[in-house]
């Protein structure tokens, strides 16, 4: 009897603890058939962070090369994404081919996990160090952290060119940026906790502009496009991190914003894209690839999706990409971002 | 002619076997110095991780927390592409952090020197380093493990490069010593070309010995080249010699017997006749004689030189000879004693041999005198030797060289017939056979010829 009780507890336990295959949320999903129906080959399903509407001219340009490859695009948030990878089983049958993130740390986590696939070819043979790890992920954007500014908020004063001179402005006119400065929140977003680790690595700066920004009641945003749109309204005067692509797409759409790239140094975050080891079209997930770091898969992210806005000729040193390594993984690590968060509430959250 | 082979080819081959040997030699060993190099190298840099991590590791709000330094894993992807993993946790096996199923290994001695070690994990071989730190809680001493791990692709690469370019180097020698071993070998043969040179020049009557400079090595064959070249003029000028000879004595007695012919057609009366006849009978035999002989000579010449030896009972030999000429003997009246010791063996062409016994015995019933003896003595020993005494005239110390010669015959030769073709043909045999022939005084007189070998073993 005990026994038959202790089977149906260690039963009880195995289901539970076993791996959980949770249901990944997709935000937004857009199918593209194949141009060329007769001869459908395949369907290349991408799960991606990136919005659906930047990616829509890629993957038309793509389907234009491969007339007889279906594409359907999956929108989700970086965790999502993620977990969508990790799973060894798919949720829902279907497993994805391609992994597109901005979360430079999940994706390499990934890649060192042995979830993604080996991808090696003449295109991705081209990419710089920093752009690619074991040759299992792949960067194809450099997208800058950047400051953002409303242009009637700053119309009659210099604008802050680096950190150090942020940091005195902000000093010297605390009541005219009380409550209109904006940031990203690391607790809920993925890429303002890179974006704030790696910030961390390079200064000391950050933390003194951090508790700056805590002393003037900063809000604390979860995503580019939030803090962009309190921007153009004019409800915040300047924000800090904002992804430089969406502040040009926006700036090129009309609004009254400005772009500082900070002199002393601008972080490059690398949106880069690997195969899943569960894909069972991996040579599709791979041509898609090499369209991407191709000459023309460039040129439309750099003019029609707006993901990598002109960086400045010539690089003076300032620009630091983010390099795609396991060094990113330090800052995955439980109790590391449970402490680096409790300084940074320490810093910015118990100030306000 | 046997098949032929390169000494070129050969030495060349055999040279490049030892020089492969060596590369493949020196490929293994530096693979095996620089996987060592490579793995002292992964460990230095996982060692340090490892401690640098260690060191991070303290006691907040009575738990082990740890802040794991961005070098700590940043510095391990410097060297390569590889994979990393780590995992914290107490020397009880409670995780603190990092990978909970990576393997710890046995525990440090020391907190300043990490294990390090190989194992598999997640399906690739990694190297794993383990470091130690002891930290108080709550008064007791609890021991954290610190272990990181890495693949080893980047470091395999590294000694498969090194050990792929000292290969290159070893190809490289092998080429170099290839190319060198041919230039040496190609130098090393030259004298033998010359000496083929030098002998394809040659007119075909020129019989000098070879002049040309040859290496130590190569002396013994130019030595037996002229060595061969000189028997070959000697065999020349014997047969030139022989032939010039006996175009001339057979000239004479067919003069002789033409001048007899002509006589006796002149003649008228019968008795005149007959005796011319019995004149033209006597030069016919002589002739004959001579001719036989003249070819047996040529015949045994040629044996004596050229066929196989055989394992021989002197004893034998002359009990043979003595039998073929015991008519000849009885007809005037002769004895054969004989003396003989059975062990006498020697090595030598039979023919050859019983042709010069009989030679000599035959010049000992022509030459003795009649009803009389001819002594026949075998002694064995180390020079086996063969002995027959006559009591003829003998013949004089002055002119015992002569008598070898052809067409010689001793002075006192009236009555007998003979071509002067015997004593020749017996040394020619002897010398082929590596022996001696001696003319000595009989006692009270006569001559005694002494047939002396060498030893069977002194000749295998």
């Amino acid at each position: 009897m005990n026994r038959l009780c202790a089977f149906f507890l260690t039963l009880l336990w195995v289901l539970s603890a076993g791996p959980q295959a949770k249901a990944v949320e997709i935000e937004d999903r857009r199918s593209y058939p194949a141009l060329n129906e007769d001869a459908a080959a395949s369907t290349l399903h991408i799960i991606g962070t990136t919005e659906a509407e930047a990616m829509e001219g890629l993957i038309r340009a793509y389907r234009a090369l491969h007339r007889d490859i279906a594409v359907v695009y999956h929108q989700a948030t970086s965790r999502s994404v993620y977990q969508a990878v990790e799973q060894v089983e798919a949720a829902n049958g279907a497993s994805y081919d391609l992994a597109i993130s901005s979360a430079m740390d999940l994706q390499i986590k990934l890649v060192n996990d042995g979830r993604a696939r080996q991808h090696r070819s003449v295109a991705t043979a081209r990419l710089p160090r920093w752009a690619t790890w074991r040759d299992r992920i792949f960067g194809f954007t450099r997208e800058p952290a950047v400051i953002a500014y409303n242009l009637a908020a700053f119309a009659e004063e210099a604008v802050p060119q680096s950190r150090f001179e942020l940091v005195n402005l902000l000093r010297r006119e605390p009541e005219r940026f009380k409550a209109r400065i904006a940031t990203y929140d690391p607790n809920i977003s993925g890429l303002g906790y890179l974006f704030a680790t790696q910030d961390s690595l390079q200064s000391d700066t950050y933390w003194r502009l951090m508790e700056i920004f805590g002393n003037l009641s900063a809000e604390l945003s979860c995503c580019s496009g939030e803090m962009l749109d309190r921007l153009e309204k004019g409800e915040i005067a300047l924000a800090y991190n904002v992804l430089g692509s969406y502040a040009q797409a926006r700036r090129d759409a009309g609004a009254q914003i400005g772009i500082v790239l900070p002199r002393d140094y601008t972080l490059l975050m690398v949106r880069s894209a690997l195969i899943p080891a569960t894909s069972d079209n991996a040579g599709t997930a791979g041509s898609f690839i090499d369209f991407l770091v191709s000459e023309e898969g460039q040129r439309i992210i750099e003019h029609e999706a707006f993901l990598s806005p002109s960086l400045p000729e010539g690089d003076d040193g300032t620009l630091l990409p983010i390099r795609l390594g396991p060094g990113l993984l330090v800052y995955l690590d439980a109790l590391k971002r449970r402490a680096f968060l409790s300084e940074w509430a320490s810093a910015v959250t118990e100030r306000r | 002619m046997s098949a032929t082979w390169s000494l070129r080819r050969r030495l060349l081959g055999q040279l490049l076997l030892v020089f492969s040997g060596l590369a493949v030699l020196l490929y293994l060993s530096v693979q095996a110095v620089a996987g060592r190099a490579a793995d002292s190298t992964q460990d230095t840099i996982l060692g340090a991780s490892a401690i640098a991590i260690a060191e991070q590791v303290r006691l907040a709000e009575g738990s082990i927390t740890v802040d794991l330094p961005y070098a700590a894993l940043e510095m391990l992807g410097l060297a390569g592409e590889d994979r990393v993993f780590y995992r914290i946790a107490t020397s009880a096996g409670l995780l603190i952090t990092g990978y909970e199923d990576l393997p710890s290994g046995a525990l440090p001695q020391q907190e300043d020197t990490p294990l390090f070690f190989t194992t598999s994990y997640r399906g690739d071989t990694v190297r794993v380093a383990t470091a130690r730190r002891s930290i108080l809680t709550g008064g007791q001493r609890e021991t954290v493990l610190i272990s990181v791990a890495q693949t080893r692709e980047a470091f395999g690469t590294l000694t498969t490069n090194i050990a792929l370019s000292a290969a290159g180097v070893g190809l490289g020698f092998l080429a170099l010593a290839g190319l060198l071993a041919w230039i040496a070998i190609s130098r090393a043969l030259k004298p033998v070309q010359e000496i083929e040179r030098a002998i394809a020049a040659r007119e075909s009557d020129d019989f000098s010995p070879l002049e040309t400079a040859a290496p130590r090595e190569i002396a013994p064959l130019v030595d037996a080249i002229n060595d061969f070249v000189e028997r070959l003029r000697q065999t020349l000028d014997t047969s030139q010699q022989f032939i010039t000879e006996a175009a001339h004595r057979i000239r004479t007695p067919l003069a002789a017997l033409k001048a007899q012919a002509e006589v006796a057609l002149k003649a008228e009366d019968g008795q005149a006749s007959e005796e011319s006849l019995r004149r033209m009978l006597r030069a016919a035999d002589e002739t004959s004689q001579l001719t036989t002989q003249m070819l047996s000579q040529a015949m045994i010449a040629y044996r004596a030189e050229r066929a196989e030896r055989q394992p021989l009972s002197l004893a034998a030999l002359a009990r043979t000879a003595a039998r073929d000429l015991e008519v000849a003997a009885e007809m005037r009246g002769i004895d054969f004693r004989l003396d003989l010791e059975e062990g006498a063996e020697i090595l030598g062409d039979e023919i050859a041999l019983l042709e010069a016994i009989r030679n000599v015995l035959d010049n000992a019933i022509k030459y003795g005198p009649p009803d009389d003896f001819v002594e026949i003595t075998v002694r064995a020993g180390k020079t086996p030797e063969i002995a027959i005494a006559d009591h003829g005239p003998g013949i004089p110390r002055k002119e015992r060289d002569l008598v070898f010669e052809r067409f010689r015959r001793g002075g006192a030769q009236e009555g007998a017939t003979g071509s002067g073709l015997g004593l020749s043909i017996v040394r020619q045999v002897m010398l082929a056979h590596r022996g001696r022939v001696r003319l000595e005084d009989n006692t009270p007189q006569g001559l005694r010829l002494r047939l002396t070998f060498q030893s069977p073993r002194k000749r295998p």
